[in-house]
């Protein structure tokens, strides 16, 4: 009896505790606190995916989100470390309230649609490998390669992006052309080195030695 | 539809398929391997390469523009129809002459990196894809590709400080208006059910709130990125801080890209009557806004590389006129008219900021007004150039720039939105006196000191010189040869109604 509404319970259950720290986010003024409540509220909705048996997606969630996202913002703001004077009175400003409006109108349009949109799958739903990591690579190998595929291209441009913004030294140490490079090796073989200039670069040699 | 069945349709003909754009991403990576494998002094190895793909990708669309080849890609996740190959063909073209203006001036900010090419080239093929994606997962994911490395590009020079803010304000309004888009696909998915742009009309029946929330968003995400008002915030900062190639790149290939994919939802995603009752309004009321606000903050402005910010806003807005008055007509013509002005508005704003480039110096732009007085005496040929670009975009006559705002505004009539046409005629009258401030400051004014003005060509290249007389031709040719390009941007709209092979 208890299984056959247990799926509800802990939907309500992690639902709630979504909402909650999403709500808390917006409401604590400790940035730690907040950074802790999005952890909440990242692991339930991860805990919904998994009620609705879509694996891959809640555990790409757990890692994703709670692992390295909410890392990183903890990270930063343990870096500020902004003391309490800096983070300054929380008060209800105009536009708070202009966004709280804006928020619950924005449910209000889209609560009832989304009751709307339940609907079963004419044969049965979804069949018992749903969900899992073969069945999302099979999308992903499949139907969507291309997106799969410009999602690399979009990293590799955003790493080198962020390698030319962030390098501190871009000139390469050593520097030659494709004329240098064969300038080079033609001196290293000593074909095109004049005797003037030979001297010269061992009388340096000299005089750096001296 | 199943796994082996997807595999089994992938091959050869897919990559074929996307070759304008596969072909930028090989480019790119093949410069960043050399880069690494071979450093060299010169980088002009980089920049002939990144031309070359460009060229291939432009001539590859012009022909499948010419033949009019219409292939669908990957499943269905692209299309390379007409329209596609049309904003394709546009994009490589506005890139070719971005890079022709960039080595020298890079050369002189002592950046000159081979990165900067890969960049430029991974952001191209974004773009192609941009206009050629057929459902929103893969139109976002090529938005992405096509902004992130602009956001870099933009704080290319990273001594200078302006450069950095524009990049970092461009990068987190960006990142905002992403927020947008994304949110907007996610409710329209919702309500639809599909991420594909034809089927997106079944979730107005199956739930209006969401559909239209979705609707809003995705247009407001769109809006930023053409940069109308209220969203057009960035525009002057990131146009003003960035290394003056970087912006000849954002005004014509980063402004003309996003018109591909917005076109292509507003008129085949929400083209039905419904919809469309909702969005065309409000874009004439967008419309509106932007040409005036444009216009109107443009006039004050004494930095040329900042007036040319606002003036693409207001650009945006004469635009968005065309779009309006082909939704109100139906007619697939009227976005021709749309796409021919985005072909000729590429071409005037490169040859603007290319004569910019010629004058920048090793440590100072020439971007003030006051930097231009006495160029007509000095330099008459580069002041000529710069002439025929400023009447361009004022709409002189017999230039590009009059007859794409001829075919828009008639096509405005057309469709019977005369005081819109009015707004827009008195916008360009109010747009001719800034553009005439430049041309006075260059042969009107005298240098305050009596001394003779001293222009050294210091961005002088063959590039750069290449780029600016193949502009002027342009704007020249095709605004008096008007009919070819428009004939072929005729093609390429009417593809976008014809349902996918």
């Amino acid at each position: 009896m208890i299984f056959a509404v247990l799926p509800d319970i802990l939907f309500y259950l992690f639902a709630l505790l979504a909402v909650g720290g999403a709500l808390s986010v917006l409401t604590r003024r400790n940035p730690m606190t907040c950074a802790a409540s999005l952890v909440v509220s990242v692991l339930s909705v991860a805990l919904l995916y998994f009620l609705l048996s879509a694996h891959f997606v809640g555990v790409a969630q757990m890692i994703v989100y709670a692992g390295a996202i909410v890392v990183l913002f903890i990270f930063v703001i343990m870096l500020l470390n902004l003391t309490d004077r800096e983070l300054g009175r929380g008060r209800m400003t105009l536009f708070k309230i202009f966004g709280a409006f804006l928020a619950l109108s924005v449910l209000a349009i889209l609560a009832p649609g989304m009751r709307s949109m339940v609907e079963l799958e004419p044969s049965g739903g979804p069949g018992p490998a749903y969900g899992g990591t073969a069945e999302v690579g099979r999308l992903l190998f499949g139907e969507y390669l291309l997106p799969f595929e410009l999602t690399s291209i979009l990293i590799l441009a955003a790493m080198v992006a962020g390698v030319v913004l962030a390098k501190r030294d871009l000139t390469p140490k050593r520097l030659f052309s494709l004329i240098d490079w064969l300038l080079a090796l033609a001196d290293r073989l000593s074909i095109l080195r004049s005797p003037q200039k030979r001297e010269r670069k061992q009388g340096g040699a000299g005089g750096e030695a001296e | 539809m199943n796994f082996e069945t997807a595999v089994a349709n992938l091959g050869f003909r897919d990559l074929a398929g996307i070759s304008p754009a596969l072909n930028l991403i090989l480019a790119g990576i093949a410069i960043l391997a050399l880069d690494a494998i071979l450093p060299m002094r010169s980088k002009l190895l980089s920049a002939w390469i990144a031309l070359l793909a460009l060229a291939g990708s432009l001539f590859a669309s012009l022909h499948r523009l010419a033949v009019g080849a219409d292939i669908s890609a990957f499943n269905h996740a692209v299309r390379m129809d007409p329209f596609a190959n049309a904003f394709s063909a546009i994009i490589c073209l506005a890139s070719t002459l971005a890079v022709l203006s960039a080595p020298k001036y890079l050369k002189l900010r002592e950046v000159h990196l081979a990165e900067y090419y890969a960049l430029i080239l991974f952001s191209v093929s974004g773009m192609v894809l941009f206009g050629a994606s057929q459902d929103l997962l893969m139109m976002f994911l090529a938005l992405e590709t096509m902004s992130i490395p602009v956001y870099c590009l933009v704080g290319f020079t990273r001594t200078n400080v302006y450069s950095t803010e524009a990049s970092m304000k461009y990068f987190l309004i960006g990142a905002f208006a992403a927020g947008f888009l994304v949110y907007g696909i996610a409710l329209l998915y919702g309500a639809a059910g599909t991420v594909r742009i034809e089927d997106l009309a079944v979730g107005l029946d199956r739930a209006p709130g969401l559909f239209y929330s979705g609707m809003a968003l995705l247009l407001v995400g769109f809006l930023f990125k053409i940069g109308a008002v209220p969203f057009h915030m960035w525009t002057p900062d990131a146009y003003e801080g960035a290394p003056t190639p970087v912006t000849t790149f954002m005004a014509e290939a980063v402004k003309a890209a996003p018109f591909g994919g917005m076109l292509k939802v507003l008129f085949v995603g929400f083209g039905f009557e419904e919809a469309m009752q909702v969005w065309q309004p409000v874009l004439i009321g967008i419309a509106v806004l932007t040409m005036t606000v444009g216009n109107l903050i443009a006039l004050v402005q004494d930095d040329v590389k900042r007036m040319m910010g606002y003036s693409s806003i207001a650009h945006s807005g004469y635009i968005l006129v065309g779009v309006a008055a082909a939704a109100e007509l139906h007619s697939t013509d009227a976005l021709a008219a749309v796409l021919y002005y985005l072909f000729i508005y590429v071409l005037m704003n490169a040859g603007t900021f290319g004569v910019l480039i010629l004058f920048s110096s090793k440590d100072k732009d020439a971007n003030h007004l006051d930097d231009l007085v006495g160029l007509g005496r000095e330099r008459p040929w580069a002041a000529a150039l710069m002439t025929v670009f400023l009447l361009s975009l004022t709409g002189i006559p017999p230039l590009g720039g009059f007859f794409g705002k001829f075919y828009i505004f008639s096509y405005a009539i057309q469709a019977g939105m005369i005081p819109l046409v009015v707004i827009a005629i008195l916008n360009s009258v109010v747009s001719a006196y800034y553009y005439l401030k430049v041309i006075g400051a260059m042969y009107f004014r005298e240098p305050e000191d009596g001394a003779r003005a001293v222009f050294y060509f210091e961005g002088y290249s063959v590039f750069l010189i290449a780029m600016l007389w193949l502009s002027a031709a342009g704007v020249v040719y095709w605004g008096i040869q008007s009919e070819t390009p428009l004939l072929l941007a005729e093609q390429a709209t009417a593809s976008l109604f014809k349902p996918a092979p």
